[in-house]
């Protein structure tokens, strides 16, 4: 297998736009209603600690990805099964993140074309930036991660005049109950889904940087996101926030500066297109890897394509309409996502804490009898 | 040679298809479409059914293309079928997204579902946005008020937009998008207005006019403000920008009606929470300047400015005052947003109170602080002298 190397800062860019790929459209953390901001702070400070988690499992290996670490530490026969769970769970994660994209673009702009079509288009895209590599990915991220962020920025600045403070307050008034769960969510998409970076950022240029990376690229992707929902919450309180599917983008249509600045919205649609693409390219890139691994092969170029059009396939049977898809989005997706993004993480450190201690002392025994 | 050649012709069919398929899925050209200005929105009790009239861009051929306005009626059941029934009408689909303005009749702001339908419509459309400025018609139709464009040959949306947007040196009317109103009747405790907009005759032509204010208790219209108390309404929840306070003239020391021109306004609203009991305090703050002197007496003075700011302060604190009471009395509806208050500073005691706020808001004490500042007046230092 050919080891595709990327640079920390082509790291760091393509996790801030995977954070603030579809996120940046949709709340998540309306449970907590006026607080939902604060569950984005402490679901970051989580999201922190696994980044961590997975950096240390990364330092430990750092020349496998994630699924070559699995085979070591779980030998092969078990290795194998948990690998095909990950890619299962890779696999419709990225279903979803297709669904969103598409739905949001089919609903706020293009509501006459079928959904099929945009799908197909945006992932004919996908199936060619995976098969050019992770470095054309990497690239691609750094370049664009300057106008997408300049753009949410300006999106920001443009709403100050729109603002109410009163609609933060009082704050912690929903208890405690709401915003754990809130937390969860947020925490459950997109902030803990740095376990996909150990899939697809296999390699980085400057060795044992994964700390930096992962924790830089989270924080930052996290930031922008709790400032995003501070602005959503602060133009258009709570109860319009809670009774739309996307909030950014009402934000954004309320801009009107002097009269001739108004319809960003559109800007913001661009951001999430071009951001989500590159979140879906990922999905579509650590599924592929994984397939790939689960039949021995080294090079996963060759399952890209049948991966891709199986999501556009899944994408069209899973759900009937956007309330069910909704529902099983908020309910039920971050308790099936919570064992791949925490628990086993933490079960894999473990056994590669004890793997390497043990590996070191036999050395230590060999070389020095 | 002939590979690259081949390539070439795939490479270039490729990019000429780009230009072919690129575009909407449903691309239609503007002349396919009506753009739809402004709506008006009635009810009809009897055959219960829902009257749209909507005004659109007429467009006349020839070289300069002159642009006037077209109204066309319809009827439905609910508005989204009196909407796609204006197709029938015109022959073309409209196109929603250029709306300024929708203005509804009093029979449907007293009928709570045609609101919610309506505002339920506006928000769940593609094609509409948010910010489309509502409006109450004060007439017997909401209609009218677009159908007399037609006779004048002027857009009527496009006048009251204008006109919407001048808040700031009216204040008579305090303009609402539809996401706020919307807002306003999901908030708890809180009740939504609209600006009433209405139609005058006079010799030679009509013309709309707005002021005032339509009072809702949440999605039911209760009530009015006329232009004067609507200026109370604005001072009372901070958004007056402008306007000016005219002083009635005093016998004795021989002034005549003085203008004072308001420049900056800041409406500090607290509670006070003693044994139960709540107080809204509310401490504004007002700047003008001496805009129109009718008399003789020259306020350059110390003590004159002095008095002046005394006089105004207190026909403010008068007509603030004046404004709650007539709210609390005759419509029992909290449009000021006190509810919001004291869910920020009493968010315990506010839980307790939230079920019956209506009655505790027809209740609520108010403790109404007025300062005005006097800072310039401008061009002239002294008034017109009368020689002996």
């Amino acid at each position: 297998m050919n080891k595709e190397v990327i640079s920390d800062k082509q790291g760091i860019s393509i996790i801030i736009l995977y954070m603030v790929g579809t996120s940046s459209i949709f709340m998540t953390a309306l449970e907590a209603e006026k607080d939902s901001w604060l569950a984005i702070i402490m679901a970051l400070f989580m999201a922190l600690i696994v980044a961590f988690i997975l950096a240390r499992i990364k330092t430990l290996f750092p020349e496998d990805d994630l699924f070559q670490i699995i085979e070591k530490c779980f030998g092969k026969f078990l290795g194998k099964g948990i690998i095909l769970l990950y890619t299962g769970y890779l696999f419709y994660t990225g279903v979803l993140v297709l669904m969103n994209i598409t739905q949001f673009i089919n609903i706020s702009s293009l509501d006459e074309t079928p959904e099929i079509i945009i799908r197909v288009a945006l992932m004919l895209l996908c199936v060619w930036i995976v098969k050019e590599g992770m470095e054309v990915l990497g690239r691609w991220s750094e370049f664009f991660v300057i106008p997408i962020i300049g753009f949410i920025l300006i999106f920001i600045c443009l709403s100050i005049p729109k603002m109410n403070i009163h609609h933060l307050f009082p704050i912690l008034s929903v208890g405690i109950t709401p915003m754990i769960h809130a937390t969860h969510f947020v925490f459950a998409f997109p902030l803990g889904e740095t376990v996909i970076f150990t899939i697809a950022i296999s390699q980085l240029s400057v060795k044992k940087s994964y700390y930096k990376v992962y924790m830089t690229g989270v924080l930052i992707g996290g930031i922008i996101l709790l400032v995003i929902c501070l602005t959503n919450l602060l133009v258009l309180g709570i109860n319009i926030t809670s009774g739309v599917y996307f909030q950014t983008h009402l934000t954004a249509s309320l801009i009107d500066i002097g009269g001739f600045l108004q319809r960003i919205e559109a800007v913001m649609t661009v951001v999430l297109i071009l951001a989500g693409f590159i979140k879906l390219s990922i999905y579509l890139l650590a599924t592929s890897m994984g397939v790939a691994k689960i039949f021995g092969r080294p090079d996963y170029r060759f399952v890209v394509t049948p991966v891709a059009l199986l999501m556009i396939n899944l994408s069209v049977i899973l759900f009937d309409s956007i309330m069910e898809f909704m529902k099983w989005d908020v309910e039920i997706w971050p308790y099936f996502s919570l064992p791949f993004q925490v628990i086993f993480p933490i079960i894999i450190l473990i056994i590669a804490e004890a793997k390497k201690k043990r590996t070191k002392n036999s050395i230590r025994e060999q070389t020095c009898p | 040679m002939k590979k690259l050649f081949l390539k070439m012709i795939v490479l270039i069919l490729i990019a000429a298809n780009v230009f072919m398929v690129s575009g909407c899925w449903n691309y239609r050209e503007i002349d396919e479409m009506e753009i739809i200005l402004g709506a008006a929105i009635d009810y009809d009790e009897k055959s219960n059914k829902v009257i749209l009239t909507a005004e659109y861009v007429k467009r006349s051929g020839g070289g300069e293309g002159e642009v006037g306005p077209e109204v066309v009626k319809t009827e439905g059941e609910n508005v989204f079928d009196a909407v796609r029934n204006l197709v029938i009408k015109t022959g073309r689909k409209a196109l929603w997204s250029h709306t300024k303005v929708l203005i509804i009749s009093e029979d449907v702001a007293r009928r709570k579902e045609q609101l919610i339908s309506i505002m339920d419509w506006v928000q769940r459309l593609t094609e509409t946005r948010d910010d489309i400025w509502i409006l109450l018609s004060k007439e017997k139709t909401a209609g009218e008020i677009l159908e007399m464009g037609i006779e004048a040959q002027k857009m009527v949306s496009m006048d009251l937009t204008d006109l919407l947007k001048n808040e700031g040196s009216i204040s008579k009317f305090h303009a609402v998008p539809i996401w706020q109103f919307i807002d306003r009747i999901a908030a708890d405790g809180i009740s939504p207005t609209i600006p009433t907009v209405h139609k005058t005759l006079t010799e030679y032509k009509t013309m709309s006019e707005i002021f005032g204010t339509g009072v809702f208790n949440k999605t039911k219209l209760v009530g009015w403000l006329n232009g004067a108390e609507t200026m109370s309404y604005l001072w009372v929840i901070g958004k007056l920008k402008g306007g000016i306070l005219v002083l009635q003239g005093n016998d004795s020391n021989e002034t005549g009606k003085m203008s004072l021109e308001i420049q900056k306004n800041r409406t500090k609203r607290k509670v006070n929470y003693s044994e139960g009991e709540i107080t809204m305090q509310l401490d504004i703050k007002t700047t003008v300047r001496i805009a129109e002197i009718g008399g003789e007496v020259n306020y350059m003075d110390e003590s004159a400015t002095e008095k002046l700011e005394n006089d105004a302060a207190e026909l403010i604190q008068k007509r603030v005052d004046d404004v709650i009471t007539k709210v609390q009395q005759a419509y029992h509806s909290d449009i000021f947003g006190f509810a919001g208050v004291v869910e920020r500073e009493l968010p315990d005691e506010w839980e307790k109170i939230k079920r019956d706020w209506d009655q505790v808001f027809t209740d609520l004490k108010t403790d109404i602080n007025v300062e005005v500042e006097i800072r310039e007046s401008a061009l002239k230092s002294k008034p017109i002298k009368v020689g002996e």
